[in-house]
C-alpha cells in the first residue's frame, strides 16, 4: 500500500503545516479500468502542490473526487480544512444519503473549504463578472427566498458589502472595467483569473486548479501566476495544481511539493526523475519541441528525407518531413490554411489574440508529412475540426487541392479525400472491430488485427482502440489525398507505435498532417 | 388449481401481447433518440395520424391492404418531414435539447389539432363487426390480439435482422454509437437521420393501426402511448435497441397483472411508480450501461 | 363593459400563471408540463373548502397555496435526478397522475368532499359561492375585477421582490451551469425545491381565483392541453422578465376572442387556438428563441 510520498524541496521534513486533507486507500474504476488504486495522500496547509502524471493517469479523476464531484468506489477521505473535521467513508451505505445534510457533493466540499477551478472555466455566461463573484459569497441571507420576500432590508445591507468585496477583488485582478460585462465576452486569461477569484470568494482554503495555464500566452500566464502568488501570501490559501508537462516549467520556484500520479497511486514510480527536488521535473525543457530523431519522429523519417522546421504562432512548430521519392516539390499544395480564425463559444481559439494579425496560415504540399507540435490548449483539435468541417471557421479560408472548403459538409470533404482521425472520439462502442473495419471500407485489415477482430470496441484497451482507428483509415473507400491524425500516439506502446508509424509512412500519395503535443522527458518514448 | 393457472396464463399472455405493442412503440422512440438524441414528442402526433390516414384512404378505395400501406407510407413521410424541416436544421445550428423538445411539441400540437379540426374529437374504430376469438390450451385470444402479436413479432424480427445483418443496420448502429466518427467515415449523416426518422414513423404507424383495429381511437391517444413507450425505454435501458423492447414487454405484463388483480384505475399509478423506482435506483435501466464518462455529480 | 371586465379578469389570471411559470422556465430553464394540474389543485382546494366547508376567500386561498406547495415536492424531488428532457417526462407523469386523481376520485353515491368522493370526478365541483369583499358579494365581473387585480398586483410584487434578489442570481447560475454553481457552494437541490414550491404556490392562487370567479371547476382545468398552453404562453411571450409574461398572457387571451370574432364555431376555436400556439412554438424556436420580449434565449 503506497504511503504518501511527497517531496518537499529544500524545506526540512518537519514541513508540518497542519493536515488539511487526508485520504486512505482511495479507489475508483471506470467500467473495468482502474484509475485510482488504493491511493493515499496528505495535503498540508501552506503547501503548493503540483499534481502531475501521464495523460490519462487519473489526475482529473483525483481532482474530481477530492472536490466532491465524483464519488470513489472505496476509501476514506478526511477533511480538516475548516476546523471541524469531516470524514467520508466509501462506499456509502444507502441510508446515509437519506440525511440531506450528510452528502458527498461539490457544495458540501465547498463548505469544507475545498474549492476548484475548471479547465474549461465555467463562468456563468449570462451574468456579469461582478455577479459571478458576488454569487460565490457563502451564506448570503438574500439567497433565502423567505428573507428576500419578507425582509429585504436584511439582505440589501449584506449585498452592499458583498458588492464592495467583489469590486475590490476585481480591482485587484485589474478587471475593474469589465465588472459589468457578460462573462462570456472576456479573454481566456481574464476568464481564468476571474474563475480563480470566484473560487476564493466562496471561502476556499484549499484550492484545486485544473490546468490553469493551458492555452494562455506568456503575459496571461504571468498574471495568473501573480494572482496565485498573492493568494498564497495574502490569503494563506493552499494550492493543488494539475498542470501539463509543457506548462510545468512556469511553476518552477513556486511549487513546494510534488505529487506524481502513476499506476493509480501517488508516490514513487520507476524512473530516475522522481527522487529529489522538483527542480528536475520542472526545469526540463518542456517549452522546446523535440527535434531529436528519436521516438515517433524517427519512425516517420526515412533516411534521405528532408526535415524542415517552421515555427507557427503561439509556440507551435510545424516539422515538415519530405520523403525523397514521394515529395514532388512545392508546386502541388494539398492543404492551404490562410488567415484562419476559429471561435468557439465567444472565445477565439485559433488566430487572434496573440499579436499575429490575420490568423493562422500554412501550406502542406503533396508528399509531405507535416507534424504539428503545440502545447495543450493551443487548439490542435480545433484546427482538425475546422479542416474536417466539424467546426465552423469564423474567418479565413481552408483550401484543399486548390478548392475552397467553405460550406462543404464533413462527409463531402471525406469523399473528396480528407480523412481524419480524432484524438479521443473515434470509438464506436458496441460494434466489433471487424464491423468497424467493414464500415470503414477496409475489411482486409482484419487479418492484421486478428485475434481481436471479433471483440467489441468497448472491450479493447486504449492502445488497441487507437491502433484499430489508425488501421480503419486505409481502404478503397477512403484512400485520400490528405490524412490527418490528431494526437494518434498517446496510448500506444512501442511495438504498436512502430506499426502505426509504418502505416502512416506507407501513404504514397497526398499529404499527412499529424498533431502531437509537446513531450516532456518522462513521456518521450525512445527506441 | 387448474383454473387458477389458466387464469394466470391468460393474464400473462394478455400482458405480453399488449407489451409487444408497447415494445414496438418504444423501439420507434429509441430509433430517433439513440442516433440523434432527440426526444421525439412528435411521435405522439404520428401515432394519432395513422388511423385517420387509413380512414381517409379507405373511404375512397375500400381496400384494407391498400389503406394500411397508404397509412404506413403517409406517417413515415410525415416523420421524415419532421426531421427535414425541423430537427435537421436545429441540429445544424447546434440547438439545445430544449429547442428540439419544444419544437417537437409544437409540431405534435399542430398535427393533433389539425386532425381534430378535420375529423372531430369523438372516438372511432377501424374494426368492423365483432371480434372473433381463438382458443388454445385453455387461453382465449381475440383476433385483434393475434394481429398485434403477429405484426409486432414480424416487425421486431425484421428490425433485428436488418440491424445485425445488413450494411444499413451496421451504419445505423454506427450512427447511434458516434455520429462524429460516422461522418468522418464519409457517410452522409443527414441522410441516415432521415432514414431513422422514417423507420420510426413506420413502426409507430404499425403500432397505432393494430391498436385502432382493437379499440377505439381519438386524436388524443398519442401522448399516453408515447409516455408508455418512454417508460419502457427508461426501464429497459436507453443505450441500446434491445432494452426498450424488453422494457415494453415488462410494462405490458405488469399492467395486465395490475388490471386483473387490483383494478384498471391503478394501471397508470403503478406504471409511474415503476418509472420512479427506476429513475431513483437504476437510471440506466435493466440493460443499460453507463454511456460516456459523465461527471456524475450526485 | 361586462365583457371587457371579463376578458380583463382572464388576462389577469393568466398573467399570474405566466409570472409563476416564468420563474421555473425562464429563470431556471426547466420545462414543465405539469403546471395546469397544479393550477387545478389550487382551484379544487379552494372549491372544496369554499363550497363544502364554507370558508371565505382569503383562508381558502391560503389553504390552496399550502396544499400546492406540499404537492410541489412530487415535481421537485424528481428534478434532482431528471435532467432536461427527462424532467419534462417526469412532469408529464405528474400531470397524468393528478389528472387521473381529479377525474377518478369520485363515487356517485357519496357526498362531495367526503373521503370517497373528493373531486366529484368528471362532473367537477359547481356552485362555488362568490367571494365576499368588505361585506359585498362580488357577483358581477365589474365587481370581481377589483379582486382579480388585487391578486395580480400582489403576485407581481412577490415575483418582483424575488427576481431582484440574490436568490434569483442563484437560479440563473443554476441554469447556466449547475455543476459550476454547486462547485461554488450553492445548494442547487434546495433551490429547485424552493422555486418549484413558490411557482406552484403562485399558480395555485391563480387557480383558486379562477374557481372563485367562474363558480365551477372540473378536470379539464388540469388537462395536458392547458399545460401546453401555459408553457407556450411563457415561451412565446418571452422568459426572464416582466414584459414577456404580460405579452404572453395577452396573446393567449386575445387569440380565442379574435377567433370568436371571426364567427368560428366554438368547438373549433379551441383546436385552432392550440394549433396556432403549436405553430408559434415551432416558429419561435427556429427564428426567435427569446420569444417576443424575452431576455433569455432558449438557444
Amino acid at each position: 500500500m503506497g504511503r504518501i510520498d511527497t517531496h518537499a524541496s529544500g524545506v526540512s521534513d518537519e514541513c508540518g503545516g497542519r493536515v488539511l486533507i487526508r485520504t486512505e486507500a482511495l479507489t475508483k474504476a471506470f467500467g473495468g479500468q482502474v484509475v485510482l488504486d488504493g491511493l493515499d495522500l496528505v495535503l498540508r496547509q501552506g503547501e503548493i502542490v503540483l499534481l502531475h502524471g501521464e495523460n490519462g493517469s487519473g489526475k482529473t479523476t483525483l481532482l474530481n473526487v477530492l472536490t466532491g464531484c465524483l464519488e470513489p468506489d472505496s476509501g476514506v477521505i478526511e477533511y480538516h480544512v475548516n476546523g471541524e473535521p469531516r470524514k467520508y467513508v466509501f462506499p456509502r451505505p444507502w441510508w446515509q444519503d437519506l440525511n440531506p445534510f450528510d452528502h458527498f457533493t461539490p457544495e458540501f466540499a465547498v463548505h469544507q473549504g475545498v474549492g476548484r477551478t475548471w479547465q474549461d472555466i465555467r463562468l456563468f455566461g449570462s451574468q456579469s463578472l461582478r455577479d459571478n463573484i458576488a454569487l460565490a459569497e457563502p451564506s448570503h441571507p438574500g439567497e433565502n427566498p423567505a428573507v428576500a420576500l419578507f425582509s429585504p432590508r436584511r439582505w440589501t445591507h449584506y449585498e452592499a458589502e458583498v458588492d464592495r468585496k467583489a469590486r475590490g477583488m476585481l480591482a485587484r485582478l485589474g478587471l475593474e472595467e469589465l465588472r459589468d460585462s457578460s462573462a462570456d465576452r472576456i479573454s481566456l486569461g481574464q476568464a481564468r483569473r476571474a474563475a480563480i477569484a470566484r473560487a476564493v470568494a466562496a471561502g476556499t482554503r484549499a484550492l484545486f486548479l485544473d490546468e490553469p495555464l493551458a492555452g494562455l500566452d506568456q503575459t496571461s500566464i504571468e498574471s495568473v501566476l501573480d494572482l496565485l502568488r498573492s493568494l498564497v501570501s495574502d490569503f494563506g490559501i493552499t494550492l493543488v495544481i494539475v498542470e501539463h508537462a509543457v506548462n510545468q516549467c512556469h511553476l518552477h520556484g513556486f511549487v513546494t511539493t510534488l505529487w506524481r500520479l502513476s499506476g493509480g497511486r501517488i508516490g514513487q514510480a520507476q524512473g530516475s526523475i522522481q527522487r529529489g527536488s522538483p527542480k528536475n521535473v520542472l526545469s526540463s525543457p518542456g517549452q522546446e519541441p523535440s527535434t531529436e530523431r528519436s521516438g515517433w519522429l524517427g519512425l516517420l523519417v526515412r533516411d534521405q528525407s528532408e526535415v524542415l522546421l517552421e515555427p507557427l504562432c503561439r509556440g507551435a512548430v510545424l516539422t515538415r518531413v519530405r520523403r525523397p521519392k514521394v515529395f514532388r516539390g512545392s508546386s502541388r499544395p494539398v492543404l492551404e490554411i490562410r488567415h484562419l480564425i476559429v471561435r468557439r463559444g465567444g472565445r477565439t481559439v485559433i488566430g487572434g489574440d496573440d499579436g499575429t494579425q490575420g490568423g493562422l496560415s500554412f501550406v502542406l504540399y503533396e508528399g509531405e508529412i507535416g507534424i504539428l507540435q503545440a502545447p495543450n490548449g493551443w487548439g490542435k483539435t480545433t484546427l482538425v475540426g475546422a479542416i474536417t468541417g466539424l467546426l465552423q471557421a469564423s474567418e479565413g479560408d481552408i483550401r484543399f487541392c486548390g478548392e475552397s472548403l467553405a460550406g462543404i459538409s464533413t462527409w463531402s470533404r471525406v469523399k473528396r479525400g480528407i480523412h481524419a482521425l480524432l484524438s479521443d472520439s473515434y470509438v464506436l462502442p458496441n460494434l466489433s472491430a471487424r464491423e468497424v473495419l467493414r464500415l470503414a471500407g477496409n475489411p482486409e485489415a482484419c487479418t492484421q488485427f486478428a485475434p481481436l477482430a471479433a471483440r467489441k470496441c468497448s472491450t479493447l484497451s486504449g492502445g488497441e482502440k487507437q491502433l484499430l482507428a489508425i488501421f480503419s483509415q486505409k481502404g478503397p473507400l477512403i484512400c485520400g489525398a490528405l490524412q490527418i491524425y490528431d494526437e494518434p500516439f498517446s496510448m500506444l506502446d512501442t511495438p504498436a507505435l512502430q506499426k502505426a508509424a509504418r502505416f502512416i509512412d506507407s501513404q504514397e500519395t497526398g499529404a499527412v498532417l499529424v498533431t502531437v503535443p509537446y513531450s516532456s522527458n518522462s513521456e518521450e518514448l525512445h527506441l | 388449481m387448474d383454473d387458477l393457472i389458466r387464469r394466470a396464463m391468460q393474464v400473462f399472455l394478455n400482458g405480453l401481447i399488449s407489451g409487444l405493442a408497447i415494445a414496438l412503440m418504444a423501439l420507434a422512440f429509441q430509433l430517433v433518440y439513440l442516433p440523434t438524441r432527440v426526444f421525439f414528442v412528435g411521435i405522439a402526433g404520428l401515432y394519432t395520424v395513422a388511423p385517420y390516414a387509413y380512414l381517409a384512404i379507405h373511404t375512397s378505395c375500400g381496400n384494407v391492404i391498400l389503406s394500411s400501406i397508404g397509412s404506413l407510407l403517409i406517417v413515415s413521410l410525415l416523420a421524415v418531414l419532421f426531421e427535414w424541416i425541423n430537427h435537421g436544421p436545429l441540429f445544424q445550428k447546434g440547438a439545445s435539447d430544449g429547442a428540439h423538445l419544444i419544437s417537437s411539441l409544437g409540431m405534435y400540437i399542430v398535427v393533433v389539432e389539425g386532425v381534430a379540426i378535420i375529423w372531430g374529437n369523438s372516438s372511432q374504430t377501424l374494426r368492423t363487426g365483432v371480434d372473433f376469438t381463438v382458443q388454445a390450451l385453455g387461453v382465449v385470444l381475440t383476433k385483434s390480439q393475434l394481429l398485434i402479436a403477429s405484426v409486432a413479432v414480424v416487425a421486431l424480427a425484421a428490425f433485428v435482422g436488418m440491424l445485425q445483418m445488413t450494411n444499413l443496420g451496421l451504419r445505423l448502429r454506427a450512427l447511434s454509437a458516434n455520429p462524429t466518427q460516422f461522418a468522418l467515415y464519409g457517410y452522409n449523416v443527414k441522410r441516415y437521420r432521415l432514414f431513422a426518422f422514417g423507420l420510426a414513423g413506420l413502426l409507430t404507424a404499425a403500432t397505432s393501426l393494430v391498436a385502432a383495429f382493437d379499440v377505439d381511437f381519438n386524436p388524443h391517444l398519442g401522448l399516453p402511448a408515447m409516455l408508455l413507450a418512454v417508460v419502457a425505454v427508461i426501464s429497459g435501458g436507453r443505450s441500446s435497441f434491445v432494452g426498450p423492447v424488453l422494457g415494453g414487454l415488462l410494462i405490458g405484463v405488469l399492467r395486465a397483472e395490475v388490471v386483473w388483480y387490483v383494478s384498471s384505475r391503478w394501471q397508470d399509478a403503478v406504471t409511474f411508480a415503476v418509472l420512479a423506482l427506476f429513475v431513483v435506483f437504476r437510471p440506466q435501466g435493466l440493460l443499460g450501461g453507463r454511456s460516456g464518462l459523465e461527471l456524475r455529480a450526485i | 363593459m361586462s365583457y371587457v371586465a371579463h376578458v380583463l379578469i382572464y388576462f389577469e389570471i393568466y398573467f399570474v400563471v405566466a409570472l409563476s411559470l416564468n420563474l421555473v422556465v425562464g429563470y431556471c430553464g426547466m420545462l414543465t408540463l405539469a403546471h395546469a394540474s397544479y393550477y387545478a389543485v389550487g382551484g379544487y382546494t379552494y372549491a372544496l373548502l369554499s363550497a363544502v366547508l364554507g370558508w371565505t376567500f382569503v383562508p381558502a386561498l391560503v389553504a390552496a397555496v399550502l396544499v400546492g406547495s406540499v404537492l410541489s415536492l412530487a415535481l421537485s424531488l424528481p428534478s434532482w435526478r431528471l435532467k432536461g428532457d427527462f424532467f419534462v417526462l417526469g412532469s408529464l407523469a405528474v400531470q397524468a397522475v393528478l389528472f387521473g386523481v381529479f377525474s377518478n376520485w369520485s363515487d356517485g353515491r357519496a357526498a362531495l368532499g367526503s373521503w370517497r368522493n373528493l373531486t366529484n370526478g368528471p362532473n367537477g365541483i359547481s356552485n362555488i359561492p362568490k367571494p365576499e369583499l368588505f361585506g359585498r358579494t362580488l357577483t358581477e365581473p365589474v365587481q370581481f375585477i377589483w379582486l382579480a387585480s388585487a391578486v395580480a398586483v400582489l403576485v407581481a410584487l412577490i415575483v418582483w421582490r424575488l427576481t431582484s434578489s440574490p436568490w434569483a442570481r442563484v437560479l440563473v447560475a443554476m441554469r447556466d451551469d449547475e455543476l459550476a454553481a454547486r462547485s461554488v457552494g450553492k445548494n442547487t437541490r434546495l433551490a429547485k425545491v424552493q422555486v418549484l414550491a413558490i411557482s406552484i404556490a403562485l399558480v395555485a392562487i391563480a387557480g383558486a381565483t379562477y374557481a372563485a370567479y367562474v363558480g365551477y371547476i372540473d378536470p379539464s382545468a388540469a388537462s395536458l392541453d392547458e399545460s401546453i398552453l401555459m408553457l407556450s404562453m411563457v415561451l412565446v411571450g418571452g422568459a426572464g422578465n416582466f414584459r414577456g409574461p404580460a405579452v404572453g398572457a395577452f396573446t393567449l387571451v386575445l387569440i380565442p376572442e379574435l377567433l370568436r370574432f371571426l364567427r368560428l364555431p366554438n368547438a373549433q376555436v379551441g383546436s385552432l387556438r392550440l394549433a396556432i400556439y403549436g405553430l408559434l412554438l415551432v416558429i419561435i424556436v427556429h427564428f426567435r428563441p427569446q420569444g417576443l420580449c424575452g431576455r433569455y434565449r432558449l438557444k
